[in-house]
């Protein structure tokens, strides 16, 4: 009887050791390599888009199917752009002489980028502008799946997130 | 026992053990990954907050007031702010909890610094970030009783005097320049009062120029594109005034020294942090050691020293002034700057943040940013001139084709100017909503615009030394004289005259 039962455990624990530490370690190591794309296509991206002054929807479909392998990680995007008023520097008022405008932004999300881009299929920005994007994948991924089967810190929500952004450098209007 | 109990007791230790100390390692992995990280947050967000200033500053054409400087300022580190928000967005913060992690940001200019951090508004009795007034980078110093005077340094070698000296109270400003290289049939008119037309600067013939420029303007509603020629005096005026304020500096602090630099609110003597071996050395004695416009000159090693001292002042106090007024239990400390880091604030306009107290596993980060800004409006560096030449190209001073062909053909080179002064203008109309970009420069013979030689600018490797040709004796590794004093004499000229001249337009 005693034999049996630490027969049992012996096979539980080899099954643990064997496939399911292994499986888990294997996914974790999966999911910082799609974090390590993710972020470095998000940089990248967000660099061009710096150093163009414009995006185009090719550019922008490129990034989606890249950073999500594909579409082996689903991903949820979020692209800001803050668009700086003209001009920067024109005196908000003539009672206020030191004043150098307002630096007003206004700001365009994920939608109206698509939608521009379906639209026009290019967003021309200039000097001073911001881009920012987000991005978070939406699926639990194998990883996180795992993990909460054996314990759950607590509701984790997204594994792999990655963020960049910048001042635009450039006019891309030439 | 049985050999499946040894493994399984084997197990039972083991397994606890491994699990916690790769948990462990997996910590401090993150705990690096994550410094890392933040480290290239920051040096972006200031990045952003340095360029923010350079594309303001660059579209202004007249001299920029205290107060703009300071709008200015304010815009970039929003700007800093802003990126900085965007960055973190993924840990929840935004950009007014990220101020509570930054309790000082350095922004230093020309000829002082802005330093932002947290104050007490004594109208409302509110704590508020905000830039405190503009410091310059100034010293006193005090010599029996005719001597107490103040002088305002800048990061190059431009200074300003006022203050009681050999008893008379004077206010007077201009760059310091070895005088010795003025030829001495020009020195004696100039003290005469004479006009003069050209003299010679290091054996170079300084002289009028005649230059032109391109632009694209609106008159009478009809875009216009001219190419406009000009004479140009600058850089004779530059030696002239430079000669007058340096000779009339060596002849009156002649024998002031660092030590008799005296603290202008405690009234003791200044401990400097560097170059301390200088003590007893005088300051504005121009020799063959001291040469204001060389970096390893003894005025250039006092004047780094005073602009260091300050900023460290500065630095200091809002970071322990910030202490009292943070909500944080973190006690917040100024960070050891790296020494390239302090070379790069002395030296150039540049953006320094600091940011404290964010938690990183456990411990917290302490870590800062200094980012140079290469175009503005504030400073001409010797490295930033760019040469115009006949192949319509844009090339370094120090490139090995520009100096072989010049050699050969004097009119191959034709001047320089400084990067700010080349970038490409716009001018936006309003009416038909029109943008037109253009750049201040274009090739004579076949009216296109400059581009980047291959050999220097798009690619750093065929260059010679700076320094080699300033000094007329370019050399190989062996040591062969390649070209000499007579071969680099339209290469020379071309340096002296457009460093004079930009220096000369620079804003004050």
């Amino acid at each position: 009887m005693e034999d049996s039962v630490i027969t049992i455990v012996a096979i539980f624990l080899a099954a643990m050791l064997m496939f399911i530490f292994p499986m888990m370690t294997v996914s974790d190591r999966l999911d910082d390599i799609s974090q390590l794309s993710v972020q470095s296509e998000t940089s990248e991206f967000v660099d061009r888009v710096r150093k163009k002054g414009s995006l185009t929807k090719d550019e922008y479909n490129e990034y989606i199917q890249t950073a999500s392998l594909g579409g082996v990680t689903p991903l949820d995007i979020e692209i800001e752009i803050q668009i700086l008023d003209e001009n920067p520097n024109i005196e908000a008022n003539n009672e206020n002489k030191t004043k150098i405008g307002e630096n007003l932004y206004y700001n365009i999300y994920t939608s109206q980028v698509e939608e521009k881009l379906g639209t026009d299929g290019k967003i021309v920005l200039k000097e001073g502008d911001i881009i920012s994007v987000n991005v978070k994948n939406t699926n639990k991924t194998l990883g996180q799946i795992l993990r909460n089967v054996f314990y759950k810190v607590s509701e984790d929500t997204y594994e792999i997130a990655a963020s960049d952004s910048g001042i635009i450098l450039i006019d891309g209007n030439v | 026992m049985k050999l499946q109990h040894f493994a399984v007791i084997f197990i039972i230790i083991i397994l606890p053990i491994s699990l916690l100390l790769s948990s462990f390692m997996q910590s401090k992995i993150e705990e690096v990954n994550l410094q890392t990280e933040y480290n290239s947050r920051i040096s972006d967000a200031t990045y952003d907050g340095v360029k923010a200033f350079e594309l303001n500053t660059n579209k202004e054409n007249q001299e920029l007031s205290i107060q703009h400087k300071e709008k200015e300022v304010e815009y970039a580190i929003e700007i800093f702010y802003k990126t900085l928000a965007n960055r973190f967005s993924l840990e929840g913060m935004d950009s007014n909890s990220l101020k509570d992690f930054t309790p000082v940001i350095l922004f230093n200019l020309y000829d002082g610094f802005f330093i932002q951090s947290k104050y007490k508004n004594m109208e409302n009795n509110n704590y508020e970030y905000g830039l405190k007034p503009y410091e310059q980078y100034s010293c006193r110093y005090v010599k029996s009783n005719d001597y107490d005077f103040i002088i305002n340094y800048t990061l190059d070698n431009y200074i300003s005097i006022y203050g009681k000296v050999n008893g008379e109270i004077v206010q007077k400003s201009g760059y310091l320049i070895d005088i010795r290289k003025i030829d001495e049939n020009s020195r004696n008119k100039i003290d005469l009062g004479d006009q003069i037309n050209e003299l010679y600067y290091d054996d170079v013939k300084i002289e009028k120029e005649i230059l032109s420029n391109y632009e694209i303007k609106l008159e009478e509603n009809t875009v216009l594109q001219n190419e406009n020629t000009y004479e140009s005096t600058s850089a004779l005026e530059y030696y002239i005034e430079s000669y007058k304020f340096t000779k009339w500096v060596t002849e009156n602090l002649n024998d002031i020294k660092q030590k008799d630099a005296i603290d202008g609110n405690t009234l003791e003597k200044v401990d400097f942090t560097i170059n301390k071996t200088i003590e007893n050395e005088n300051i504005f004695q121009i020799n063959d050691n001291n040469m204001p416009e060389d970096r390893d000159s003894i005025f250039y090693m006092h004047k780094e020293a005073v602009i260091r001292k300050k900023i460290e002042k500065a630095l200091i106090t809002a970071i322990v002034n910030y202490n009292q007024f943070s909500t944080s239990n973190y006690e917040f400390a100024l960070p050891n700057l790296k020494e390239t880091d302090w070379e790069k604030i002395v030296n150039k306009v540049s953006m320094t943040s600091f940011v404290q107290g964010l938690s990183i596993k456990g411990r917290y980060y302490n870590s800062y940013a200094t980012i140079v800004s290469d175009t503005n409006t504030e400073l001409i560096n010797k490295n930033d001139l760019i040469v115009l030449a006949n192949d319509g190209n844009y090339h370094t001073l120090n490139c090995k084709e520009l100096i072989n062909k010049t050699a050969s053909d004097n009119s191959f080179i034709i001047t320089a100017y400084s990067k700010q002064n080349l970038a490409r203008k716009k001018l936006k109309i309003q009416e038909n909503d029109s943008t037109y970009y253009y750049y201040p420069h274009i090739t004579n013979n076949t009216k296109k615009n400059y581009l980047n030689c291959y050999n220097c600018i798009s690619n750093l490797s065929e260059v010679y030394e700076l320094e080699q040709i300033i000094n007329g004796k370019v050399t190989d590794e062996n040591g062969n004289i390649l070209y000499d004093k007579d071969s680099l004499k339209k290469m020379r000229k071309v340096y002296f005259t457009s460093l004079a001249r930009e220096k000369y337009e620079l804003r004050k």
